[in-house]
């Protein structure tokens, strides 16, 4: 788990980079922070406890890449490749995805809540125990995906595709749907009302 | 530190796994169910359970002492003096101890039950069945769910929005996602 140290910047309540005194917006040198992790991310395939809010992300491969306990809170990704990635306990909360593919991922215990995305798919994924409440979703796409235990309570869901999932336990309370399939999933499994979530 | 996360089908509950890097004397929250599993990620992260917290007495988080007393020389820590025959060290409200090597806050927040306690560990906060993604705590009355919304409102939202929740039953989360979406708590 990544260190829970405060940007050292006065009135800030940002966790600070791993390694650096300061969260990404105040950091002295963001050019090269972005870099060194864009560097890691891309040779390395693999991340462990680190934290970058607020950052930018634009045309990246990082498909199988491996994501443990990773925070990028706030942050943007445009055209990013996320393709056969495995994210484990890491937050993406409040952040924009915008033409990004997380296809055949397996996503455990991670957070995308509160985040907007747009024209992205996650088909063929194994998405479990995963936080997507609140998220605000156009064109997006789980076709053939497990969706155990995952929360979409009080997202704003629209055209977006759950064909031939697995939405056993899978959290629909209070979302906004339309233009939403189910079809070949078994929706009747999932929990649409708090009767259900009982 | 390292916080590791473990799913049980039985009672489909949480256990949390939290120990320093390197292993040695671990944390384990809510051992609802004991399994190969959690055994595996245990000793393969070259952990021994000297301390065990409790948010509640509730079985889905307690059933699994049975088990890993049996493994491990731990400590049982809660709100209750006895659980499933096993003595308890007692943690009040506001009651601050050092486990394994970490430092450890408990706070009390009635209401799901009347033992219930949260424990905040650096800017994680494990919440058991008081506060979970998307909503609060069953309870047996409106008195008591008045009682926790109360609780909830006065102990943990002045919390750090940053601060990560991690629930008993569900999904992890941020306080300030359940702030923004938590029906229950807009009810506050």
């Amino acid at each position: 788990m990544f260190d829970f140290i405060r940007c050292n910047h006065v009135k800030c309540d940002n966790f600070s980079v791993t390694n650096c005194e300061t969260c990404y917006l105040h950091a002295a040198d963001k050019e090269n922070l972005h870099h060194q992790l864009v560097k890691t991310l891309t040779k390395e395939k693999k991340l462990g406890s680190f934290c970058l809010t607020h950052g930018e992300f634009n045309d990246l491969d990082l498909s199988e890449c491996r994501l443990y306990a990773c925070k990028f809170s706030h942050a943007t990704f445009k055209n990013v490749d996320f393709n056969n990635s495995f994210i484990q306990l890491s937050f993406f909360e409040f952040s924009t995805f915008v033409n990004c593919t997380f296809e055949e991922i397996t996503s455990k215990y991670s957070v995308f809540a509160g985040s907007v995305f747009k024209n992205c798919s996650f088909s063929g994924s194994d998405i479990l125990h995963s936080n997507f409440s609140g998220i605000d979703a156009e064109n997006l796409n789980f076709n053939d995906s497990d969706l155990y235990f995952t929360n979409f309570s009080s997202a704003k869901l629209n055209n977006v595709s759950f064909k031939d999932c697995n939405l056993k336990k899978t959290d629909f309370y209070l979302s906004e749907r339309h233009e939403v399939s189910f079809k070949y999933s078994n929706f009747e499994e999932a929990l649409f009302t708090r009767e259900d979530q009982q | 530190m390292k916080i590791f996360f473990h799913f049980s089908v039985v009672g489909f509950s949480n256990t949390y796994l939290i120990g320093n890097t390197g292993g040695g004397d671990a944390i384990l929250i809510d051992p609802g169910h004991m399994d190969i599993e959690l055994l595996k990620l245990i000793e393969d992260n070259n952990f021994y359970i000297r301390h065990i917290l409790l948010t509640h007495r509730h079985p889905s988080h307690t059933e699994g002492l049975r088990i890993l007393m049996k493994i491990y020389d731990s400590e049982i820590f809660a709100n209750s003096p006895f659980i499933m025959d096993y003595k308890v060290k007692t943690l009040s409200d506001g009651s601050i101890v050092n486990l394994s090597g970490i430092q450890v806050s408990a706070n009390l927040i009635p209401g799901h039950s009347s033992d219930s306690l949260v424990y905040k560990i650096q800017d994680a906060l494990f919440t058991g069945d008081v506060l979970m993604a998307g909503r609060i705590g069953s309870t047996k009355s409106s008195l008591s769910r008045s009682l926790l919304i109360r609780s909830i409102q006065e102990r943990i939202l002045p919390l750090n929005d940053n601060t990560l929740i991690f629930p008993g039953h569900g999904t992890p989360t941020t306080l300030f996602v359940e702030k923004m979406f938590n029906s229950d708590l807009k009810l506050v």
